[in-house]
């Protein structure tokens, strides 16, 4: 046995958790290396702490926690149908909400399909579009620039 | 007043055999609407299985409530219970896990409120000369026990301040024996380790806590 086997073995031998053959031969280890003979008083120190540490005083339950059980038991019991309606009833109106949000998207999309599109318009007229309006638009005129479809007047 | 402390006869029959036959007859009439049979089974494990949550939770009142919430949870599940197996570590089983729910909520709601109260005023604690001094040993335990990793802390807690046996915490945690016994080891050690580091208790200079001790399992 080395001494990293021995030290596993050796914490579970501090709480009695060793079967005898393996007890047996970590005492042969033991006598025999000196480091795992402090390892062992290290660890026996640190179980008997807990050890102590388990010792509490605390108040105990007055009473049993099964009578306040049994009425939430009960209490649940007789509220379970109404939780099912109520559970129903909020499933079909967020399936509802859903459906009409469907809906809806659907609707407008459609319409928006029907739109008539630019420049392809059976009866010939043009339907303003961002692209036309920008045709239809005069060129921005410079201070100094003459519009053509006015007179020429220039301040006296 | 009580002692935590009780003879392991008497610690163990809460989870022994003796006590299981008996179990699986008030689970099946439970399981049948039995409700009174269903408060038998409350009444056999009740003191036992608060003492060890509290074990976890060091506050009463958390405990008293956290057992109430495992009765209810085990009477939503009792159709679940395999009835070849014992009632007991089922139960605890249920229980140490809800315990482990709670903490882990209550750490990162403390994480939460370190972050979002930042910006408030903070009143400076009163002095205290060495707080270490006013700690009792089983608050020094604590601090240190809180130290070492959940999964360790919880055979260390079961097995050396609740007196389970490896067996029974195996069947609780729902791990082999093996691992539990190895985790029991490695438990012990940081234990013992960081109490030598708080208490400036010499190691040996070959020791440390393997740092991905569970990975090598």
């Amino acid at each position: 046995m080395n001494c990293k086997t021995a030290q596993r073995q050796m914490a579970l031998a501090v709480g009695e958790d060793l079967s005898p053959v393996e007890s047996q031969e970590l005492q042969s280890h033991l006598q025999a290396c000196a480091k795992c003979q402090t390892f062992w008083e290290q660890l026996r120190n640190g179980f008997a702490v807990l050890q102590r540490s388990r010792i509490q005083e605390i108040h105990p339950k007055s009473d049993s926690v099964w009578p306040v059980l049994a009425n939430r038991l009960r209490e649940r019991a007789t509220d379970s149908p109404r939780g099912e309606f109520n559970g129903w009833f909020a499933a079909l109106a967020v399936t509802s909400a859903c459906v009409l949000v469907f809906v809806f998207s659907q609707e407008s999309s459609f319409l928006i399909a029907l739109q008539p599109r630019t420049g392809s318009v059976s009866d010939g007229t043009r339907v303003n579009s961002p692209d036309n309006l920008r045709e239809k638009t005069p060129p921005r005129l410079r201070k100094d620039e003459v519009r053509p479809d006015r007179p020429y007047n220039p301040a006296p | 007043m009580m002692t935590i402390l009780e003879p392991q006869s008497q610690i163990d029959e809460s989870l022994h055999e003796s006590s299981g036959s008996s179990d699986a007859r008030l689970v099946e009439a439970a399981r049948r609407g039995d409700q009174a049979a269903y408060g038998e089974l409350v009444l056999r494990y009740e003191q036992r299985l608060t003492r060890v949550i509290y074990r976890f939770v060091n506050n009463m009142e958390t405990a008293e409530d956290l057992a109430q919430e495992t009765f209810l949870k085990v009477y939503d599940r009792l159709e679940q219970f395999d009835s070849s197996r014992r009632f007991g570590p089922w139960l605890f089983r249920i229980g140490v896990n809800l315990t482990l729910d709670y903490l882990r909520r209550k750490k990162r709601r403390g994480r939460w409120s370190l972050f979002t109260d930042r910006w408030k005023e903070k009143v400076p604690d009163p002095p205290v000369a060495d707080p270490r001094k006013t700690l009792d040993l089983q608050q020094e335990v604590q601090k240190v026990l809180q130290m070492i990793p959940e999964n360790y802390r919880t055979v260390l807690t079961l097995r050396d301040l609740e007196n389970f046996s490896t067996s029974e915490i195996a069947a609780v945690l729902h791990r082999k024996e093996a691992t539990i016994r190895w985790r029991l080891a490695e438990a012990r050690h940081r234990f013992q380790y960081y109490w030598g580091k708080r208490h400036g208790t010499v190691l040996p200079e070959n020791f440390t806590p393997s740092e991905s001790a569970e990975s090598e399992k």
